[in-house]
């Protein structure tokens, strides 16, 4: 398997990665949370969350560069938005305009914070992906109550998405083998196939897999091993994290 | 590991096993057998015999005609659960039998949902985990294990069940033949009752006293390992070469 995965640096040590998983949990998504909450976050405000997702990273020693190609998954999803902020806002002063689009410094700054708003939530999702293992963050949302069946269900698709992943990846290289170019409509058929050919080794395998389940005790419900407690580091960083996000809105208020 | 009772007590026990699929096609037909005590039984056969079929039956996993017992229960809707605690089964492929995000907490699955103690739990883990020399891959997610680790991992989270029979669907397939001959003395130490399917008739020699040739399903042989295994003609006609 040669795929980079989602979680890459993980499983590294550092003192973010001893932190317990419920803790880095509440941390960022209190971040994400505020940077949500805050439509227009002022200079200082941006500069401090900013900063924070540099400083995280340089702590969790996760790459910079890591952080800002992983980052670069916002594009698709929040390019529409940006350019149509940025084209189609009137207010402020006009610096281009061609019938209904405009280019002015109202929709320039909106769209920017828009984009550093993306930017920021899914750094700190990187980060939160990248400092806790899989089955830690799975443990800490049961924690705080999330269903169990959808965190058996996360558990699943972590478990098997790979392994979907790599299937897939042997099916192309064995059409390659035998494929030598053909007309568009060829080449969605043969895709059609593939996919459908998935789907059903992926319905057999969840068959399999629930037998195992099953063999092992498995009646529907779910039981779990201990849960770590918290340690000093982690109220120290609870207290901190808290701390400074109410002065980051104070200062957003005021 | 181990079980207690009387000497040559049957642990497993099956007569006119028979599962069809939903299209009426059978998959096992009237299979019989009766594995004691001290005893262990390999099922031969060519590909497609039914020999994973039969260990997922003789699990109470699959609706099949015909009768079960284990240590004298008779294997139904309502008694499957308990007599699951005392019977493993490891798939053929260990990407079936690895379903959770982290080694630990598979071999963990088993001893959880027989409702032991947390105490109890990290010990059969540590255990299972030192047996197969897993202890440093503990947290590793399986798309990270190597197949032999995978292979040794799926063995280690029927292990951990501490079970009196441990079913086994071709245990040495994809292992190289250093990984193989290490499995097979492994498993020659167990003192559980094994019930292995299998293509490698040196294994079925070594590890089983019992063997269980199926051929498209039917029982084609039942009788003592030496009978069976050195009988080259019967082999040959069912498509299974001699071991060495």
């Amino acid at each position: 398997m040669h795929h980079s995965y989602l979680d890459k640096y993980a499983r590294r040590d550092s003192p973010m990665h001893r932190l317990n998983a419920r803790t880095k949990l509440l941390l960022f998504t209190s971040l994400v949370v505020f940077v949500a909450a805050v439509p227009r976050p002022g200079l200082v405000v941006s500069a401090v969350l900013a900063l924070s997702v540099f400083t995280f990273g340089a702590i969790a020693k996760i790459p910079i560069s890591y952080l800002i190609i992983r980052s670069a998954v916002i594009i698709p999803f929040t390019g529409f938005a940006v350019l149509s902020f940025a084209l189609t806002m009137t207010e402020g002063e006009m610096y281009w305009q061609w019938g209904p689009f405009a280019l002015t410094s109202e929709g320039i700054g909106r769209s920017a914070y828009l984009l550093l708003r993306a930017w920021m939530a899914v750094s700190f999702m990187i980060l939160l992906i990248n400092t806790t293992p899989f089955n830690q963050l799975v443990n800490a949302l049961r924690c705080f109550r999330i269903p169990s069946i959808f965190v058996l269900l996360l558990s699943f698709f972590y478990r098997y998405l790979y392994l979907l992943w790599d299937e897939a990846e042997r099916m192309q290289r064995a059409r390659n083998l035998r494929y030598f170019g053909g007309f568009w409509k060829k080449q969605a058929a043969l895709i059609g196939n593939m996919v459908t050919s998935l789907f059903i080794k992926s319905y057999e395998r969840a068959e399999r897999a629930q037998l195992a389940m099953q063999s092992r005790g498995w009646d529907g419900r779910l039981r779990y091993a201990r849960i770590e407690s918290l340690r000093g580091a982690d109220i120290f960083t609870l207290v901190i994290s808290g701390a400074g996000i109410v002065i980051l809105w104070v200062i957003q208020v005021l | 590991m181990g079980y207690s009772g009387v000497m040559n007590s049957s642990v497993i026990k099956a007569s006119g096993l028979t599962f069809r699929y939903s299209d009426g096609t059978p998959a096992i037909e009237d299979i019989s057998m009766d594995v004691r005590e001290g005893e262990s039984l390999a099922v031969i056969g060519p590909n497609g015999a039914g020999k994973s079929t039969l260990l997922l039956a003789l699990m109470g996993l699959l609706p099949c005609g015909g009768d079960i017992s284990v240590f004298g229960q008779t294997l139904n809707q309502k008694s499957a659960k308990s007599i699951r605690r005392r019977m493993a089964l490891v798939f053929q492929d260990p990407d079936d039998q690895l379903f959770m995000p982290v080694l630990e907490e598979d071999v963990a699955f088993g001893p959880i949902n027989l409702g032991l103690d947390a105490d109890e739990v990290s010990r059969r883990v540590e255990k299972a985990l030192s047996q197969m020399n897993l202890t440093d891959k503990r947290q590793r997610p399986p798309h990270h294990l190597s197949v032999g680790e995978k292979r040794r991992a799926a063995l280690a989270t029927a292990l951990s069940m501490e079970a009196d029979v441990l079913l086994l669907d071709e245990p040495t397939s994809s292992l190289d033949p250093a990984s193989r001959h290490e499995l097979t003395e492994y498993l020659a130490s167990f003192s559980a009752t094994l019930i292995i399917t299998t293509h490698d008739l040196n294994l079925a020699k070594r590890l089983c006293t019992k063997c269980l040739l199926l051929s498209e399903g039917r029982q084609a042989a039942y009788g003592p390992s030496e009978q069976i295994l050195d009988d080259i003609e019967l082999l040959r006609q069912h498509r299974l070469a001699a071991p060495k």
